[in-house]
């Protein structure tokens, strides 16, 4: 068994680490295998398997993954065993090539040597027999072959590879792409292994002779060929090589006509960018790159570097990275404007770790190669972005960077191709114009004349670059005269829009504004200028990044140039009448295809952007201003909307273009509902006909959307409070009167309220409930409210509260909680319900619920406080209420009925209905004890309310109660001390029955609230027990008296 | 039967607990996080040595106490999940412990964000004291290697946790119920 256990070894794992399921998948194949085939010779084995997956086709993989396994174990019968794989694979061994990818891209760190070297093997078997898919299998193996590691084992494999490659030439010459990446790879290898000369020279004549040979296949590959080629020129064969490239290019490929250029334009194919990063690299630097927030980055860098960057080899591989940035790492806007590491700052620290000289102009190069001959019809802008980004950005912490990056832009110029200079100057040129057209930089002159950069650079840049270190630039054409100021004009605003664009580079230091620059020099240097010309070029011809292009083309001729407008156009009237040109087309075609509605949703809102997302709600508040705020083209769909009969069905395409939008701009709900107040407001002030109707647009709004009317209302509110909450405080009353079925009353509406606003509009508000324009809740909603409020935040407690006492509530229904408030935990609720019972006048009424109240945690002091504040502001009043209530809770019942005649009254837990006398005594004992009131207790309606009280008391409760008790006159004929014996001597003959329950163990439990008689409570429980029989007797003759 | 032997096989479904949610206290949670630091050992007299390793994830991040072996195989960067984790207070920081029959295990690298802003390992000077009082409570690391108290009941120790011997975890820490 320990035999085979080492036999079964595929990957390596540290202590810590499982098997994982694929190896278990593998594993439990192998095990099938094995059961079938153990003891059996060759011709039953055959039949055996023949057998089984004839059996079972599911069977089949389960085989060939056993196969598998088991050529990748038993190097002794590897032979053997991949023939019986070929013979029987159904699909010509597809099944087995694909687990091999996933060996290749997913486990290949992770497999053990003697494996590893298996399949290597098997796929050298594969090669030789020709199997269809082995090519790609090869390109992923050849991945794992990463740049910058002279390691052994990753020698072995590059020597792998280049004899297999050597030994089956005929057989990679049929795959063209293949060859290119191969020689790319080996071209990288090549680089990094001058120190293994007699590898290297055997890795040169393989990929001269490639080169030589099919060097129309290599074309594919695009400039980073021309790069590679510049890193390895300094062998002398690859010299050779240069100089045919370099004077007679097309004895290389006959289609090479433009020599060099001709490569360099063409943009490199990304799969040759990935294929020199590992898989392992390549999950890594695209996580870190999509997922790894801004300034959370040191310790990701840490470990990329430690793990792939800290050997002097692997310095070469920086380029490799930088280049897989540049141009296969294109984020969307979205990640663009969100706060993850932008590729400017991951370059940055590729640039700033370098340690070599060579590695570092090799970086810098790679960084800058899609800048040399750079072509706005094929390249792309996210391939120049970052070189510029990083220069801007480095300048305030590491200007040396800035400064060398810069440096080195200038001296490509001349220096790259020196015999074709003025193309190279020209590329980047054109790569500083698209920065600028695109607006990554609105100028580039606070980078090129930063007093960061040391003067001589200065001059330099300064000579090289001189339009763009000027703005106002003395070349271009001459214009009209009369176009002056037109220019003029839309170059300004065309900065002002430039504010809203350049939010999608977030990287842009606040400290270097370049749009601010650029105004002012346009403004005091008023000269003819080409800036404005360009500007035109721009809008004519660039759509926002993010549009959906595709989405654009699918529209209808017509359709589209109106949605160009909509971006294009400037003038505010134009931009409406094409949305109603827009609108107009689309209830026109009854049949308009639902694809076309989505991609016109999804352009307006792109288009419309900028419109959308600024502040609509005017600053001042009057009809005018309003009405100019809904002068915008988005609103003259609703306008449509709302001018439909309700019955009219055209107006479902409008909707449903409505709800498209919303997907991608989800502001257009609450814009929705702002149109619908600013309209009915300007239009009729007064007609409740009108409202009517215009809520109802919104609710097929929520109708064609499939969502609930609440919780689109909800959404549409909560994202109208993130944005704008002036908006939403606006929006509230107009939602209240017209949603009221909905919202009126609602938990979450009035939580998103008072969470939101502060205090100016919470006066707003509660002005609007005073003059009765504003019902949030009625008072039936109140108790629920009041319970959810207890999660809210201490403020939006508040903020509650002040609108239940706006609301005009009547006291009873907030009372009808309090017994479940708690003084620890709902501070914000007691404390309201206590300042408003201060207001209120004391009734019997209000007095019930509040000595409803337990009378823990000892700390409570809000009955306390209640009568207290009652006693100083209406003195005897409450002293006769509370009397009044303990007589008629201390009631005079047949011995007979004793426990259970009042009913639920009687128990300790008060609920709703009125108190039991033991709880009045209760906090009546806890006044007593604070002081607050002594005079209290002596009112006459009070000291009647003792004695009866006392005379119907249980021993225990008496011993509980007997400060208070002791309160009673001084003619009165007992002491609490004495009560005992002297009560029964005076009065009575009736039997009172106690109240509450007077068992030992609830007794116990009051005693235990009450601080003051706890010392008592032990002793006297023992006194008390075995009298008790005897003593009811006695109490029940005093309550008798008593009537 | 492959690599090397398992302990019995922990239900990887088992819901994950996030940092910024352990409590003093908690028994028997699963922690995924990803390894931030991993301090110098501490060598314990007997053999034994202990890591503090610092450990985040989506919510927060706090100390975590490995002991022998495993402390070994850890790096930065590491993501691991910690099977029948506890934590209580030792040295007034809220630390993580992998409990009795417990196990880390490393899951894969560098994919994963954290926060390391919350650190649930603040020092507290509020912290309850350790659980049992006096002999076994949190300041033995340093009792233990100033003056090798401790040493005497220590025995070897894997890594799974100690088996519910008084181990050196019972005179680092108080053991678990």
């Amino acid at each position: 068994m320990t035999a085979q256990q080492q036999q079964l070894k595929l990957f390596t794992y540290s202590v810590i680490e499982r098997k994982d399921e694929i190896e278990e998948k593998y594993e439990r194949c192998y095990q099938t295998l094995q059961s079938l085939t153990t003891g059996l010779n060759d011709r039953e084995y055959h039949d055996a398997l023949t057998s089984h997956i004839s059996k079972d086709k599911s069977q089949e993989e389960v085989i060939s993954l056993g196969l598998l396994t088991a050529v990748l174990l038993d190097t002794k019968n590897a032979d053997k065993i991949y023939r019986d794989l070929t013979l029987l694979s159904r699909d010509g061994l597809q099944s087995v090539i694909s687990h091999l990818q996933q060996f290749t891209l997913e486990k290949w760190s992770r497999l053990l040597e003697p494996p590893r070297k298996q399949l290597l093997w098997l796929v050298r078997e594969m090669v030789r027999n020709n199997i269809a898919g082995v090519d790609n299998l090869c390109w992923n193996l050849m991945r794992n072959a990463a740049g910058g590691d002279i390691s052994t084992t990753n020698i072995a494999l590059i020597e792998y590879l280049l004899d297999l490659y050597q030994d089956h030439r005929k057989w990679l010459e049929r795959f063209p792409w293949l060859i290119a990446s191969v020689v790319y790879s080996f071209l990288r290898f090549i680089e990094d292994h001058s120190s293994l000369i007699p590898l290297r020279n055997r890795e040169v004549a393989f990929t001269i002779s490639l080169l030589r040979d099919r060097f129309t296949d290599c074309l594919v590959i695009g400039r980073d060929l021309i790069r590679l080629l510049q890193n390895v020129s300094r062998i002398q064969e690859f010299e050779t090589l240069w100089k045919d490239l370099l004077h007679n290019p097309q004895s290389l490929s006959p289609s090479l006509t433009n020599g060099i250029i001709q490569i360099l334009e063409t943009r490199t194919s990304r799969r040759f960018l990935q294929s020199r990063l590992t898989p392992d690299m390549e999950r890594k630097l695209v996580f870190f790159t999509s997922s790894v927030r801004f300034g959370h980055h040191k310790r990701y860098q840490e470990w990329f570097q430690n793990k792939y960057l800290n050997t002097p080899e692997a310095q070469s591989l920086r380029s490799d990275l930088i280049r897989f940035i540049v141009g296969l790492i294109h984020p969307t806007n979205e990640l663009l404007c969100s706060d993850i590491i932008p590729r400017w700052a991951v370059i940055g620290w590729l640039i700033t770790t370098c340690t070599s000289n060579i590695a570092l102009a090799n970086a810098k190069m790679a960084l800058f190669y899609d800048w040399v001959c750079y072509d706005p019809k094929h390249d792309n802008i996210m391939n120049i972005e970052p070189a510029i980004l990083v220069m801007l950005n480095s300048l305030r912490i590491h200007p040396t960077v800035t400064a060398s990056l810069l440096d080195f832009l200038c001296r490509i110029i001349p220096n790259f191709y020196p015999a074709q200079s003025e193309r190279i100057r020209n590329g980047i040129f054109v790569s500083l114009k698209q920065i600028l057209d695109k607006r990554v930089l609105a100028s580039l002159v606070p980078l090129f004349t930063n007093p960061r950069i040391d003067g001589e650079l200065r001059a330099m840049i300064q000579n090289t670059f001189r339009e763009f270190c000027d703005p106002p630039a003395v070349q271009g054409d001459p214009i009209k005269n009369d176009d002056i100021m037109d220019n003029l004009l839309t170059s300004l605003k065309d900065e002002l829009i430039s504010e809203n664009d350049d939010i999608s580079f977030s990287d842009e230091e606040p400290e270097t504004s370049p749009k601010k620059n650029i105004i002012i020099e346009n403004n005091s240097v008023p000269a003819i200028k080409t800036i404005p010309l360009k500007v035109k070029l721009k809008e004519k011809n660039v759509l926002p990044l993010d549009l959906d292009k595709e989405a654009l083309q699918t529209l209808t001729k017509e359709l589209r140039l109106e949605t160009e407008t909509l971006y294009f156009e400037k003038d505010n009237e134009r931009k409406c009448e094409a949305m109603e040109k827009i609108v107009q087309l689309i209830i026109q075609d009854d049949d308009i295809y639902p694809e076309m509605l989505a991609a016109l949703g999804s352009c307006i809102s792109c288009l419309l952007k900028n419109q959308i997302e600024e502040k609509i709600l005017p600053s001042v508040l009057n009809d005018d201003a309003l009405e100019d705020s809904i002068g915008k083209p988005i609103f003259v769909m609703f306008r449509s909307l709302t001018q439909f009969a309700e019955e009219d069905s055209r107006r479902l395409q409008l909707f449903s273009l409505l709800a498209e939008m919303r997907t991608h701009q989800t502001r257009i709900g609450y814009l929705l509902l702002y149109y619908l107040q600013v309209s009915s407001l300007i239009n009729n002030n007064a007609d409740r006909k009108v409202n009517g109707i215009k809520s109802h647009v919104y609710k097929e709004f929520c109708e064609t959307q499939e969502v609930e009317l609440n919780e689109c209302l909800l959404s549409d509110l909560q994202l109208c409070q993130e944005d704008d909450t002036s908006m939403f405080c606006w929006l509230i009353p107009a939602v209240y009167d017209q949603f009221s079925k909905i919202v009126v009353g609602n938990e979450d509406f009035l939580h998103l309220v008072v969470s939101t606003i502060d205090g100016s509009q919470i006066q707003e508000i509660i002005c609007l409930i005073l003059q009765g324009k504003l019902s949030m809740f009625r008072s039936d909603a109140v108790p629920s409210l009041a319970t959810s409020s207890l999660d809210w935040e201490t403020m939006e407690q508040y903020f509650f509260w002040q609108l239940v006492s706006a609301h005009d509530i009547d006291i009873k229904v907030i009372l009808s909680n309090i017994t479940k408030l708690d003084y620890n935990n709902h501070p914000e609720t007691l404390t309201s319900i206590l300042l408003t019972l201060k207001k209120e006048k004391p009734t019997l009424d209000l007095l019930k619920p509040i000595l409803c109240r337990e009378i823990k945690p000892l700390n409570d002091q809000f009955v306390i406080s209640v009568i207290s504040s009652w006693y100083l502001e209406h003195g005897d009043n409450v002293a006769n209420l509370v009397s009044q209530l303990l007589i008629s809770r201390c009631p005079v019942v047949s011995p007979t009925k004793r426990k259970r005649g009042q009913g639920q009254g009687l128990g300790s837990r008060g609920g709703v209905a009125p108190p039991s006398a033991e709880r009045i005594l209760g906090h009546m004992e806890r006044i007593r004890s604070r002081g607050t009131c002594p005079v209290l207790f002596r009112a006459e309606g009070m000291q009647k309310a003792l004695q009866i009280a006392q005379a119907a008391c249980t021993d225990t409760q008496r011993m509980l109660f007997s400060n208070l008790f002791q309160l009673l006159e001084e003619d009165e004929p007992h002491t609490p001390t004495t009560n005992r014996n002297s009560t029964s001597g005076k009065r009575g003959r009736k039997a009172a029955p106690t109240f509450g329950n007077s068992n030992k163990k609830n007794a116990k439990s009051v005693i235990k609230d009450l601080s003051d008689s706890s010392e008592e409570s032990s002793e006297e429980e023992e006194v008390i027990k075995p009298r008790q029989t005897k003593k009811r007797r006695k109490i029940n003759a005093v309550a008798s008296e008593s009537d | 039967m492959m690599s090397i032997s398992k302990p019995k096989p922990i239900n990887p479904d088992t819901p994950l607990t996030l940092i910024k949610d352990i409590q003093n206290n908690v028994n028997n949670i699963t922690v995924m996080c990803i390894v931030l630091e991993v301090n110098p050992a501490v060598q314990l007299k007997d053999n034994h040595e202990v890591r503090t390793v610092k450990v985040a994830d989506s919510s927060a991040c706090i100390n975590f106490s490995v002991w022998d072996e495993p402390g070994s195989f850890l790096y930065p960067g590491d993501i691991i999940r910690v099977h029948r984790a506890y934590a209580i207070y030792f040295r007034n920081c809220l630390t993580l412990y992998v409990g009795k029959n417990g196990e880390i295990e490393k899951i894969g690298d560098f994919i994963m964000t954290f926060n390391e802003s919350v650190n649930m390992s603040e020092i507290n000077l509020n912290a309850p004291p350790p659980q049992p009082p006096p002999g076994s409570n949190g300041n033995a690391i340093s009792n233990a290697r100033r003056t090798g108290v401790g040493k005497q009941n220590m025995k070897p120790n894997t890594f799974k946790g100690n088996n519910g011997k008084s181990g050196p975890r019972s005179q680092m820490r108080p053991e678990r119920k």
